[in-house]
């Protein structure tokens, strides 16, 4: 499994400025590098035409993951890592601009001139025209790579690798050449001189040159024979060309052989991403020099043949064109038919064949071979001829070739890649989990006193990927949202194309109430629902309410004179009622109703329907309807068990509970309370009294009456779990009862 | 190889409703006009890779809802913002005559460096114009903002918009004026190491 995958990306909390970014930089690199060195290997083994431009470009899981990290929205909202759906590689810019490269790319003819010399120590003396500038060539060439052998054989060179002796020749090729051309590179390894010209107009499309030596010589070390290389990447094509001196003498075969291949072996170029190369990993490789490969037949046949121009039937006898037919070096080269006399050996300055007493057997030492890779397009061949320069005892030879490389058109390019580019965003943006929300508008209308309301929405992952949603706090809010809504679920997860429901739910207690019926807040919200690395939806919440005595409070009741429903409160500093008169009107209406006879008053529940009324015609001021008393008890109840905060106070319910033993703590304690819970509290008293007066008709008792009122009247805040725990315990609902029934008894001896 | 972008650039687009902050997200991210945009009822966002000085900057466009009783809502998401889209309607008016509450938002909720850049959206409306180009000039002039007019709908000015701000932003951070922390809305892209998680994702196999 991918490691990147199961990291979580957390992005980088760069807490100072730039001069920080140098050590994370550095191991970016290192990373970088490390991918570029395992992707390059395989192209440049196959050294294909198709390598281009490795593009610096490039995604990393990594980088797309801290992206999407970046989305997250408030602290809390960065992506916990789990994201896995992205699926863009590293390599995914670089592979497509790679896959339209015939579109950007356009081909083009370049033409290669390599010469190769051996110039037996001489000192250049004559105009290079007739072997550089050959008016055969049909085309001027775009590269010239130039080749000589023994340009020096002095001790100083070969000991102290002096290479001064190669300034003439370079001057004297400049001569020839003419000025479009520039110095691409040049290297000697004692002998052996290698240089690469361009013309000036391609100067900017050769890259990566480089360059290596390899000796064969005396000991396999000092450089009296070897190679020297040049390579470079012309346009998209690279190019290796090599130029060797190998040993002498006609059996001396297999030690050319044996040259040849050490130095294919020894030859190396660093190239990008220190990346180490052969020769064979270049689209076209040239091998020129004096290989020195002679011609086994008896002199006077040779130069019979010569004579003949028979170089056919002359070079089936050749010892290169036999070891290469057998693939005992240079396997997989190839060489320009041959159709000049052989190339060595004159005596110099003259058309002669060696006079003197060794008489070596004439021979084509003097060759230029090539080997294209197999991804690469061949070469053309355009010439190969020796050219008459009689300085030395070889004659000069020269081949050029066409080579197809592929230009970049820098401005497609740039356009592909910026497509490339925007598809990759595209890729991204699509990535991001997208949902639609059935409405952003909950409104649930007329919301009553704990009476829950819900309504949906419908929630459709529509994207391509799995969306987790979750509802977030607004910016400075801790909780989701206001404290009479509830969310269900809150958070989740919805794979591409499923839906979920959410349930959103008012619901208006005596702990919520206070907001609306004493504070005069609207029923209004909105709740950020967030798809994780991706949108947020705002939705708002609205509802109404209507003013109710309901979860209320007794200090704001006694301000209104009239209904709730339409009437305003008084001032807080004016007079105010004794009690609410909703409470009045109740009791009132059991006594004109002969409520005080009726069995079991309080004990047995009222009708539901009745009931809902009643607290309707509480609210809005409107004479009650027909009812029965223990409907209109039971509202009494409900009344004052719907306070916001109970007759006796939150704040004294231990203290009651502690004292309620004793009658004189307990008169001390409601002696103290405010003087609305004090009016309320004694007027309850009086007409609980008044209700055990009738005890024969309504077979009530202090007993049932205490127990009834004390669990609405002296009830623990609903925020202190322990204590509505206990509440219910048969000693503390004996507790409870005492306490009022101090009150009811005592009221009754007066 | 490196990574496709250096920075990440945060970027917020506000102004009043149906002047087109959608319809320049779309175009800019999409290259396309998506005339019926549902409107939008909470943030939504965009991501685009672009050049800025050679430099690919990853710009993180967030599209904020333009409705007034959103306006505190939507606050929240200015935090961070290394630039800010400020868009109005030239062929209304009223949309330009509210630019003054979205700027005080956009001041007082971003940091002193974030790039604002002032938009009349619709330019290809010139017949139905109701704000001249002068007018609008001088106003982002005496408040410090920089000026174009865009059309979401052609397409016009809306990659230059989005893109000087980058420069903008990408000139500040050269100049060593933005500190590099994702609160400033700028991040680094090469800087992402990856941390071992604060909290184990519950679904982590490893
Ligand atoms: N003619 C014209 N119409 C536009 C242009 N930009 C947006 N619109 C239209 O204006 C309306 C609101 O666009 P939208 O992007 O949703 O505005 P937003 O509320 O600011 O996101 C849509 O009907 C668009 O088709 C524009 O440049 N030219
Ligand atoms: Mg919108």
């Amino acid at each position: 499994m991918d490691s990147t995958d199961n990291n979580n990306i957390v992005p980088p909390v760069i807490t100072t400025t730039s001069t920080s970014t140098t050590s994370t930089t550095t191991t970016a690199t290192t990373a970088a590098a490390t991918t570029a060195t395992t992707n390059a290997a395989p192209s440049t083994v196959s050294s294909g035409g198709a390598t281009n431009d490795q593009e610096d470009v490039g995604v990393s899981n990594a980088s797309v993951n801290e992206s999407l990290a970046g989305l997250s929205h408030h602290k809390q909202g960065i992506p916990d890592g789990s994201y896995r759906s992205v699926d863009v590689n590293g390599q995914w810019i670089a592979n497509k601009l790679k896959e339209r490269e015939h579109l950007y790319t356009e081909k083009k003819n370049m033409t290669i001139f390599l010469g190769t010399w051996n110039v037996n120590g001489k000192k250049p003396q004559e105009p290079l025209d007739p072997w550089l500038c050959d008016p055969a060539m049909p085309l001027q060439p775009d590269i010239y790579a130039i080749g000589f052998q023994e340009l020096d054989l002095t001790a100083e060179a070969l000991l102290l690798g002096d290479t001064t002796r190669s300034l003439p020749w370079e001057q004297k090729i400049l001569e020839s050449i003419s000025n479009e051309y520039v110095k691409i590179m040049s290297r000697q390894l004692v002998g052996i001189l290698l240089c690469v010209y361009v013309k000036k107009e391609h100067r900017q499309h050769i890259t990566m040159e480089r360059s290596d030596i390899a000796t064969v010589g005396i000991m396999g070390m000092m450089g009296n024979k070897g190679g020297v290389a040049i390579r470079f990447k012309f346009y998209n094509t690279s190019i290796c060309i090599l130029n060797s001196h190998l040993n002498a003498h006609l059996e001396n075969i297999l030690r050319r052989n044996q040259d040849m291949k050490d130095i294919a072996k020894n030859i190396k170029f660093v190239v990008e991403d220190n990346n180490i190369i052969t020769m064979f990993d270049h689209d076209q490789l040239f091998w020129i020099g004096d290989l020195n490969y002679r011609i086994p037949l008896p002199d006077a046949e040779v130069k019979e043949k010569i004579k003949k121009k028979d170089f056919y039937s002359l070079f089936l006898h050749d010892q290169l064109y036999q070891q290469m037919k057998s693939g005992a070096a240079f396997e997989g080269f190839q060489e320009p038919p041959i159709s000049f006399a052989p190339t060595y050996k004159y005596d110099a300055g003259t058309d002669v064949y060696d006079s003197s007493e060794k008489k070596r057997t004439p021979a084509w030492c003097d060759r230029v071979l090539w080997k294209t890779s197999k991804t690469a397009e061949n070469v053309g061949i355009l010439t190969y001829r020796r050219h008459e320069l009689l300085s030395s005892d070889h004659r000069p030879v020269s081949g050029s070739f066409i080579i197809k490389v592929r230009a970049v058109i820098p401005e497609v390019k740039n356009r592909i890649y910026q497509e490339i580019v925007k598809e990759l965003d595209k890729k991204e943006n699509d990535s991001m989990p997208d949902a639609t929300i059935s409405t952003n508008l909950i409104d649930f209308e007329s919301v009553k006193f704990m009476v829950p309301v819900t309504r949906t929405i419908v929630l459709e992952n529509v994207g391509q990927v799995i969306a987790r949603f979750k509802f977030i706090p607004k910016l400075n809010e801790k909780i989701l949202c206001k404290p009479w809504l509830k969310i269900s679920p809150f958070a989740g997860i919805m794979l591409p194309k499923e839906k979920i429901t959410i349930e959103l739910t008012v619901y208006v207690d005596s702990t919520t109430s206070y907001a609306f019926n004493v504070a005069n807040e609207t029923m209004d919200d909105i709740l950020i629902l967030h798809l994780e690395n991706g949108k947020d939806y705002f939705i708002s919440i609205m509802g109404s309410w209507k003013p109710t005595c309901f979860g209320n409070t007794l200090e704001n009741l006694v301000r209104y004179q009239g209904p709730l429903v339409g009437t305003q409160p008084m001032p807080v500093e004016q007079k105010k009622l004794s009690i609410p008169k909703e409470l009045w009107r109740m009791v009132d209406s059991l006594y004109s109703n002969n409520g005080m006879a009726e069995e079991n008053l309080f004990i047995v529940s009222g009708v539901s329907k009745e009931i809902e009324q009643i607290k309707e015609c509480l609210d809005t001021g409107t004479p009650f309807p027909a009812f029965s008393n223990h409907s209109m008890a039971e509202v009494i109840i409900r009344f004052l068990e719907a306070l916001c905060d109970p007759v006796i106070p939150f704040t004294l319910y231990q203290q009651a509970l502690d004292g309620s033993s004793a009658v004189l703590s307990c008169k001390t304690l409601v002696s103290h309370l405010p003087s609305v819970n004090y009016n309320v509290f004694f007027y309850l008293i009086s007409f609980l009294t008044e209700v055990l007066s009738h005890h024969d008709q309504n077979s009530l008792s202090a007993d049932k009456l205490a127990i009834v009122f004390s669990t609405v009247l002296l009830r623990p805040s609903p925020t202190n779990s322990a204590l509505v725990q206990q509440s219910t315990d048969a000693t503390i609902v004996k507790k409870k009862a005492d306490f009022i029934k101090h009150f009811i008894h005592s009221h009754n001896n007066i | 190889m490196s990574f496709p972008y250096e920075y990440i650039f945060k970027y917020i687009i506000i102004g009043d409703m149906g002047v087109g902050k959608s319809c320049l997200l779309h175009q800019f991210t999409e290259n396309k006009f998506v005339p019926d945009n549902p409107h939008t009822i909470g943030v939504e966002f965009g991501t685009r890779i672009v050049d800025v000085n050679n430099k690919k900057i990853k710009l993180q466009i967030w599209d904020t809802a333009g409705q007034e009783r959103f306006r505190a809502v939507t606050r929240s998401y200015y935090r961070g913002a290394a630039g800010a889209l400020l868009v109005y309607d030239i062929t209304r008016r009223i949309t330009y005559n509210h630019l003054t509450n979205w700027l005080t938002d956009a001041r007082n909720l971003t940091n002193p460096n974030t790039v604002i850049m002032l938009i009349g959206n619709k330019k290809d409306l010139d017949g139905q114009r109701d704000v001249t180009y002068e007018e609008a000039s001088t106003f982002a002039k005496q408040n410090g903002l920089i000026f174009v007019e865009s059309s979401a709908k052609t397409g016009e000015n809306v990659e230059e918009a989005f893109l000087k701000t980058a420069r903008l932003i990408f000139q500040s951070v050269q100049e060593g004026n933005v500190d590099l922390i994702p609160d400033g809305g700028i991040t680094k892209g090469n800087n992402v190491l990856p941390t071992p998680p604060a909290e184990q994702p519950k679904n982590c196999q490893c």
